[in-house]
């Protein structure tokens, strides 16, 4: 399986180009560079949750032995954020502390022993302030304010309304509200945080290694952070651990290295510990959702209402994308005509929360798929049924201006419907058993970055040189979805060659090009057409030298399995090597370049706002999920999946399976057992004890199954598959649990002691009905 | 500073002047520059450590975190790095794993491989319970059953059989710290340093030393007393060595007592279990471990040893209030023993996560009957209370009544004179008695032969 059938690349399953590196333990990761003469890096975090910094004395830190360098707030005066017009937050804090955490100071030493003795050595003098922890506490009249600028701690609140939808519940034979409350949860990656900063103060050039998601934007929150010229800064990205969100932000500690790195002249490694990772957060918010639907009695949606309140923690970060995603996604899987939004992110005293797979859509699909389920059981209709008598038809615009290309969501269900064996099985099954199903989306890519400078969303290079070796050039972050993969897959189609003649090079700022980096499941979609735009370029210069040799017309020439040939012809072949000999014949070494630009049709409606949710096309998913529940105990097991994702087209089918799996899978920690957890701002959850990722054990057998739209956008039809199948998950289990033991549950996680309280409060309220 | 030596990937390794403290994990790293062994929580969670030890008594996997370098003295240990051939070649279940997709970000995959490839030297196939410590964030765990069975069939590799063959090549360096060998030379030794810290598997003290920074400057490793390690079985008891590892222990209690070993496949993790033992589980005192509750219930007394004076003393009166247990300074927990019983035993764990989670509620009862009647009853709870503790007054609502229904309800009122547990963020009080009630009516309906269990987890 290690090379590709002959003849294409594009639709077979194909393992990673570098999963030898990752299963022999060759890859390399960030923390897997230290080498002697690195200085070790150490943080020191604010001990309260909000407070004004009296004084930072770092006097007796300095004069250690063994100790190069101490940074503190005074080091760096300027602000960074991933989005520009919110940048908030300081590498360390400066005059305020706003969450127990925070870092406050940091320490360059030849080791970790004299590390941690200096940061025990820096005196540090804080005024406590008070300090709310939830968004009632934050948004209350008396409230102390996190930021003088945001009355009321409200970062930002989102006011849309599409449609009219007063008319549309007047229209309405059924009104239901319901408010949902869902935990905050984290990533929760398997590497923890780390970089490694180099200074040359000769050169006066900085190189930064890091676990990032998108070195671009690390890149240039350095230039800004340390006032160097970004011609001046080299970023690399090595293996990457697993992101998820985590990393699609600069985070404080990449800037805190290099400013000890540029402090001391020399080279500094920053590994964080998990629980320094973990409260480094960036996480999804804990979020309370009010949400009302309008259904007919035949069960189609005429309106809805949705209110997100999210803790947002401390600083801006992602927050405003988050609560615009909120809203924004609420259009696009069905047909949804009138829809009103009000969305609320608050300041609090925690580590602030950011991008999270699923990004701003998982806990309001939730509550949807939930109310909907209800009243979908109120008019005795099916929920595939009330499901269907709302899709769209592509292509088509959504009343927030949504472009809307291919949509496979009818063929998703219908799989997940036969495979289930859903009205076989519905309703016949062993107390405490029980099926629910949900339905769910998500973008390929925002169609405007948050840095918008008008250049191609994506750039990929590409050399063919004397050895015939491609060597396709990428800024895109492979963190373990298998980017790089799907680069030499595009190349190796195109061009009608074997995987092993191609070569990616990928994430230096050095060497590659540019790229916003991996989030939002762009990386696909826009670096994979890209790509495919360079390997034509590439390979219409072959078929040019081909056509001189072989006496034909370039249009005749085709190339498949390393062979150039005229169509319909049998008699005249060239091999690759050959015609890529011909081809440098005239002009020496061959670069080409392939950019993707997003169409303006596909970047969202001109209102405020409008930006977040655009997409060039969307993935649908529907899935099944089946569930036992033990009512004594509270307890949960998910028996089986049943998911179908539409993904365009799979140009790795076994990459998309192996994404979709991973991201119900990483629903289902978040509906069953993952939460974070704190004690006066502190995390008391930072470790993989208590923060509860779901081992093998309770991990269920997933049923993945590939539905193919054909994108007409997408790099052979693609669109993402990393995401969409995530956010169907938890309301899934929900309605499941509800199938099973009757009990609609309005909160996440379904842990065993909230299941039980939730029946023992039903029990009681059954009597007291049945009394009165 | 101590003298090491053990095979590391074949080679003979000496290591001198080294801190009896220093983990396996960070010497592989840091001195040995063999980065392959991930850190990826330092504190035994995840398993991306994983490494292979292997000794006489077989090969098993330990996570290099919490394992301490005098530990693996004299033993073979194999990382990621030595999972492939000396030429290169790949492990058959490395293959697999790239072919199955079992890698995406590849950060636990060394953890994957080396926990993988010893149950396929081992031949286990009951893969659920070999990789139920090591996390993967990315693949949702099917992809990489997938890849562990497609390589199950695979014959072992030469390399990883070649290890015990050379381990007699090892000279038996004195390794300049404390090591017994046997249990009369550890008395001795405890004896006159009282204030020392016995290291057994070094998966509690291991986390003193990577997540409390301490330096222990006094200790003494266990691993080598063999005599310690002895399970003895009579046909009046059972005795467990305080040195046996709880996966030992587990497998040998299997016949007598089966959901007892059922319980301890949710015990840790297997590297945990694999370190781990029976004495250090009593000894430390914890009120959340999880085996001796389930020795209390089934009546057992512990060995003390201090010098030459040994005494015995029921388990249950060991533990005296949290953080205090009855054993003096320099005295050791040398055995606990099992009384032989018809077995009536069951055990009730309730985690939030189904494996590698500290017990919410750990509910174990033995309930013997004569004609209907209750004539014998043990039932003790960890999680309940500061210590591992008996319900006493539920017991005496038991004791000598029908066994009936209206027995039951009656004795599930009085787990509230029992226990006062508290809140924290395993479980609120309230659900903690709750559950414990249930569990007795769990246990009364069981033995009605009523279906109970819908979580039964199939392979």
């Amino acid at each position: 399986m290690k090379n590709n059938l002959k003849g294409h690349a594009a639709g077979q399953p194909m393992p990673l180009v570098d999963g030898i590196e990752k299963v022999t333990g060759r890859a390399e990761f960030t923390a897997d560079l230290e080498t002697g003469d690195c200085l070790v890096g150490r943080i020191l975090r604010s001990p309260v949750s909000h407070g004004r910094i009296i004084r930072v004395d770092t006097s007796k830190a300095e004069a250690l032995d063994g100790v190069l360098a101490v940074v503190t707030g005074d080091d760096c005066a300027f602000t960074y954020g991933v989005i520009p017009i919110a940048m908030n937050e300081y590498p360390m804090a400066r005059d305020k502390v706003r969450y127990r955490g925070e870092a406050v100071a940091a320490v360059a030493a030849v080791d970790a022993k004299t590390a941690e003795r200096a940061l025990e050595l820096i005196e540090l003098e804080i005024e406590e302030l008070p300090a709310s922890y939830t968004p009632a506490k934050s948004r209350a009249d008396n409230a102390e304010l996190l930021h003088d600028d945001k009355p009321g701690n409200i970062e930002r609140e989102v006011h849309h309304k599409f449609g009219d939808p007063d008319a549309g519940f007047a229209a309405a034979d059924l009104v239901r509200e319901e408010t949902f409350t869902c935990a905050e949860v984290n990533h929760a990656q398997m590497e923890p945080h780390a970089a490694m900063a180099e200074y040359d103060p000769e050169r006066e050039h900085l190189t930064l290694h890091s676990v990032t998601q998108v070195p671009f934007y690390v890149h240039l929150t350095l230039a800004r952070c340390l006032e160097i010229d970004t011609s001046r800064i080299r970023v690399i990205k090595p293996f990457v651990g697993g992101g998820f969100g985590s990393r699609t932000e600069t985070l404080n500690f990449e800037i805190i290295v290099a400013l000890l790195a540029r402090k001391v002249g020399g080279k500094v490694m920053m590994r964080l510990s998990r629980e320094e990772t973990f409260i480094t957060h960036r996480g999804r918010p804990d979020t309370e959702v009010t949400i009302k639907i309008g259904l007919t009695s035949q069960g189609r949606i005429t309106a809805v209402d949705c209110q997100a309140v999210m803790s947002g923690g401390a600083y801006a970060g992602y927050g405003l994308v988050t609560i615009l995603y909120a809203g924004a996604l609420l259009h696009g899987l069905y047909d949804t005509p009138a829809v009103k939004y009000d969305g609320y992110r608050i300041y609090t005293n925690h580590p602030p929360c950011g991008a999270m797979r699923g990004h701003g859509t998982v806990d309001v699909r939730h509550s949807f798929e939930c109310l909907l389920d209800r009243m979908a059981r109120e008019l005795g209709l099916d929920p595939f049924a009330v499901r269907r008598a709302n899709t769209l038809t592509a292509p088509t615009r959504t009343a927030n201006d949504l472009l809307v290309n291919s949509y496979g969501l009818n063929e998703c269900m219908d799989k997940v419907e036969a495979a289930s064996g859903w009205h076989e099985r519905l309703g016949k099954m062993a107390p405490g058993r029980g099926l629910g199903m949900a339905c769910s989306h998500y973008v390929s890519g925002a169609a405007k970055p948050v840095h918008w400078t008008g250049e191609p969303h994506a750039v990929v290079s590409m050399k063919l040189d004397f050895d015939g070796g491609v060597t396709a050039f990428t800024g895109a972050s492979d963190i373990g979805q298998g980017s790089t993969t799907i680069v030499a897959m595009a190349a190796a189609e195109v061009l009608g060659i074997d995987m092993g003649r191609v070569r990616v090079v990928t994430n230096d700022s050095a060497v590659t090009p540019k790229d916003n980096g991996s989030y939002s499941s762009r990386v696909t979609f826009m670096v994979g057409n890209a790509a495919i735009e360079a390997a034509k370029e590439l390979r219409q210069k072959l078929v040019d030298a081909a056509a001189e040799k072989l006496d034909a017309n370039p249009d005749d020439i085709d190339c498949v399995g390393e062979t150039f040939f005229v169509q319909g012809s049998s008699q005249s072949e060239l091999p690759f090597q050959d015609v890529a000999i011909l081809a440098l014949a005239k002009e020496g070494t061959i670069n080409v370049k392939g950019t993707f630009t997003c169409p303006p049709e596909a970047q969202g409606g001109k209102h405020r706002g409008g930006a977040v949710g655009s997409t060039m096309g969307f993935s649908y998913a529907a899935q099944v999920v089946e569930v036992s529940v033990d009512i004594d105990t509270g307890l949960i097991t998910v028996e089986k999946v049943w998911v179908a994702l539409d993904c365009g087209f799979a140009i790795n089918p076994l990459a998309v399976e192996g994404q979709i799996e991973g991201s119900v899978w990483m629903g289902m920690g978040q509906a069953l057992s993952e939460e974070t957890h704190y004690i006066s701002g502190l995390s008391v959850h930072a470790n993989f004890l208590d923060y509860r990722v779901p081992t093998i054990v309770e991990s269920p057998d997933i049923e993945a199954h590939i539905v193919e739209s054909i994108d007409p956008l997408g790099p052979f039809g693609a669109k993402e598959a990393g995401e969409g199948a995530l956010s169907g998950f938890p309301p899934a289990l929900a309605n499941a649990v509800a199938n099973a033991i009757g009990l609609d549950p309005n909160f996440l996680p379904l842990t065993p002691g909230r299941i039980s309280d939730a029946l023992i409060k039903a029990r009681r309220a059954a009597r007291k009905k049945e009394a009165s | 500073m101590v003298q090491v030596t053990f095979l590391l990937n074949g080679d003979p390794v000496r290591l001198e002047n080294t801190s009896p403290t220093q983990t396996l994990l960070d010497w592989l790293r840091e001195s040995r520059n063999l980065k392959g062994t991930k850190e990826g929580c330092n504190e035994g969670d995840c398993g991306a450590c994983t490494i292979m030890v292997s000794d006489a008594r077989g090969s098993r996997a330990v996570n290099a975190c919490i394992l301490l370098l005098p530990q693996i003295h004299g033993k073979a240990v194999r990382t990621v790095e030595g999972m492939s051939g000396p030429a290169g070649q790949m492990h058959p279940v490395q293959d697999a794993m790239v072919d199955h997709h079992a890698s995406q970000c590849g950060f636990c995959t060394p953890g994957f491989v080396v926990s993988t490839a010893v149950a396929h030297k081992n031949g286990q196939r009951d893969f659920d319970d070999q990789l139920a410590g090591n996390l993967c964030r990315c693949t949702g765990y099917a992809p990489i059953i997938r890849a562990a069975e497609a390589a199950a069939d695979a014959p072992v590799p030469d390399w990883m059989q070649d290890d015990l063959a050379k381990l007699d090549a090892i000279d038996g360096t004195d390794p300049n710290v404390a090591m017994p060998t046997t249990s009369d030379e550890l008395a001795a030794w405890y004896a006159k340093n009282p204030d020392a810290t016995l290291i057994g598997g070094a998966t509690d003290v291991g986390l003193w030393v990577t997540k409390r920074l301490q330096s222990l400057e006094k200790v003494a490793f266990l691993v080598g007393v063999e005599d310690l390690k002895d399970i003895k079985v009579t046909d009046s008891e059972i005795r467990v060595g305080a040195g046996v590892t709880i996966n030992d222990f587990r497998a040998a209690i299997a016949s007598y007592h089966p959901d007892l070993a059922e319980m301890l496949r949710r015990f840790g993790s297997v590297q945990v279990r694999n370190a781990g033992t029976i004495g250090g589980n009593i000894a430390n005192g914890s009120p959340i471990g999880d085996s001796p509750p389930a020795l209390i219930t089934l009546g057992a007394r512990l060995h003390l040893r201090k010098g030459d004076a040994r005494r015995d003393i029921l388990l249950e009166d060991y533990f005296i209030d949290y953080g205090k247990q009855d054993r003096t300074p320099g005295e050791f927990v040398e055995a606990v023993t099992i009384p032989r019983q018809i077995d009536r035993l069951k055990c009730y764990k309730l985690a939030k996560r189904f494996d590698q989670d500290i017990s919410a509620v750990l509910g174990c009862f033995s309930i013997r009957l004569n004609s209907g009647v209750v004539e014998e009853v043990r039932i003790a709870f960890g999680g309940m209370a500061g210590i591992p503790k008996r319900a006493t007054a539920v017991e005496a609502a038991l004791l000598g009544q029908p066994w009936d229904r209206q027995t039951i309800d009656r004795a599930m009122e009085k787990f509230a004179d029992d226990f006062a547990p508290m809140t924290d963020m395993r479980a609120s009080a309230d659900y903690r008695l709750l559950a414990a009630k249930n569990m007795l009516l769990r246990y009364y309906l069981e033995d009605q032969g009523v279906q109970t269990r819908v979580l039964e987890v199939s392979p």
